[in-house]
Order: structure tokens, then C-alpha cells, then sequence
């Protein structure tokens, strides 16, 4: 059977979503609350620390590797989300920190998703290119595939 | 005796509509740019076909089009003070046919 794959993005995109090959692309502000209150809240990890509602936070977008906190969202069972729209300005300098916090993140064996956080069309990119990138970061077949299906266990 | 390299073709759609035939030099460039000039001549890489506006068919090695999927994720603006642009792979195949319908099937569905 065919695997459900998610993104993230600042706008709504239902149809192209589909053409991309997503079941779903979450958009910020509607299905999803980014760093602020909402129904289904991810923060990014610098605002952990100070975040009133832990509880109800459901995913942490990682910017670096910090073991400690990696084990400490796994105990609390959040998803670590990776956004990939850093590539775009400096790809070999920011692919090596992003398959730092991949190898991490699985080793940690959390649940690990990526995402586009594309703010425009031009930065979307399609179900199967997610998969290639999930792979250059350092994930297997297998692994790529769950990468890009996680998200949906925060629906 | 020189073996003949099996194809793959690749469904590309823009995320704005474009003349791909005027601009497949830069497309290339911006590739290049992307898996260098080695990479761009083992992709053996050509315009098989355009639907419409926004969608292409390349033809590339077999073996190959993962770098391809891979390079146009990055290429986001095809001239210097143009407008930025996306790429998105949405199938591959190995015949433009069997490519053409499974994306009116995908189609079909969205």
C-alpha cells in the first residue's frame, strides 16, 4: 500500500499538494500553530526553554544537535521536525548540520519528520524530491519514507 | 561495440508557466550550477516534450534522474532579476506514454 506523505507550508495548497504527491500540506496559522497558541502547536527548539503550554506542543523544529534535549523530546514523545528550506542559501554548509541533527534524531530514535516551511510555490518541492533529499541527508530507503509520513501521527 | 544507454524520462512541472524551449540554456545553467558540468553530460539531459506551460518531460541516463530530482530542487531563478521559480519532479518513467498517464491519474485525483 502506498505511503501518506506530509508537508508544512505557510499557505494553503490543496490540489497542488496532491500533485506533489502529498496527503496533506499543513498549512501554518490553519492546521497548524507555529511558536504561538494554537490547536496543534509546533515551536522551534530556541523556544522550548521559555514555551508556557509544553503539553500541548507536538513538534519541535530543530536547529542544532543537543543530545540532552533529543532525549529529553523523546521521553515527552514530540516529533522532531527538520526544515529543509535552509539548503536554499547555503547548501553544503547547512546539509552538513542538517544530517548532523538526522543522524541524531534517529539515533535518538525519535520521531522525525522534514518539511518544505516553503513561504511561496517556488520553495514547495514534490513528495518524491523530499525522498531523494531525506536520502542525501543520510537516511535510508526505508527511513526516507517515514521522514516524510511522520507528520501525519500529529493529525 | 558501444552499449546503448537505456533512458528514463522525467515529468518536471514549473511552479509558474514558462517557454522551456527558449529557456532550456538556462535551465542548464542553473543545473549546472547545481550537479557541476561532469554531472550535467552523464545526465545526458533533453526536452522530450512540453504540456502546456508548466509541464516538461525530460529524457535523461538511467541511473541519473535521482541527481536530476535532486539538482532541480535547488534551482530557484533561471536569469539574473527574474522572477524566482520552482521545479517540482512529479513522475518517472520509462516511456513518455506510460508517464502521461499516470499523471492524468494523479491529475484525476487532485
Amino acid at each position: 500500500m502506498r505511503r501518506a506523505y506530509y508537508d508544512i507550508a505557510y499557505f494553503e495548497c490543496k490540489e497542488l499538494g496532491m500533485l506533489l504527491g502529498y496527503k496533506k500540506v499543513l498549512a501554518i496559522g490553519k492546521d497548524i500553530s507555529f511558536n504561538e497558541k494554537g490547536e496543534r502547536i509546533i515551536i522551534s527548539d530556541t523556544m522550548w526553554k521559555n514555551f508556557p503550554n509544553k503539553n500541548e506542543v507536538v513538534g519541535v523544529v530543530a536547529s542544532k544537535v543537543d543530545k540532552a534535549f533529543f532525549q529529553k523530546l523523546r521521553e515527552e514523545e514530540k516529533i522532531l521536525i527538520i526544515d529543509i528550506s535552509p539548503l536554499n542559501k547555503d547548501f553544503v554548509k547547512e546539509s552538513k548540520r542538517l544530517r548532523g541533527i538526522l543522524k541524531n534524531a534517529l539515533h535518538f530514535k525519535l520521531k522525525t519528520a522534514l518539511a518544505t516551511f516553503a513561504r511561496e510555490k517556488a520553495y514547495l518541492l514534490s513528495s518524491a524530491q523530499m525522498l531523494e533529499i531525506a536520502k542525501f541527508l543520510g537516511a535510508g530507503e526505508e527511513q526516507a519514507k517515514d521522514l516524510l509520513g511522520a507528520i501525519g501521527e500529529i493529525l | 561495440m558501444i552499449m546503448k544507454r537505456k533512458s528514463r524520462y522525467v515529468l518536471v512541472m514549473s511552479s509558474k508557466p514558462i517557454e522551456m524551449s527558449s529557456y532550456y540554456h538556462y535551465f542548464l545553467h542553473a543545473l549546472s550550477e547545481q550537479i557541476g558540468k561532469i554531472g550535467l553530460a552523464k545526465l545526458d539531459l533533453s526536452l522530450a516534450k512540453s504540456i502546456g506551460e508548466n509541464l516538461f518531460i525530460f529524457k535523461m541516463s538511467r541511473g541519473e534522474e535521482k541527481s536530476f530530482i535532486l539538482a532541480i530542487s535547488f534551482v530557484k531563478r533561471l536569469r539574473e532579476g527574474e522572477e524566482e521559480i520552482g521545479f517540482y519532479s512529479l513522475l518517472t518513467s520509462g516511456t513518455i506514454s506510460s508517464i502521461i498517464r499516470k499523471y492524468g491519474a494523479r491529475a484525476g485525483k487532485a
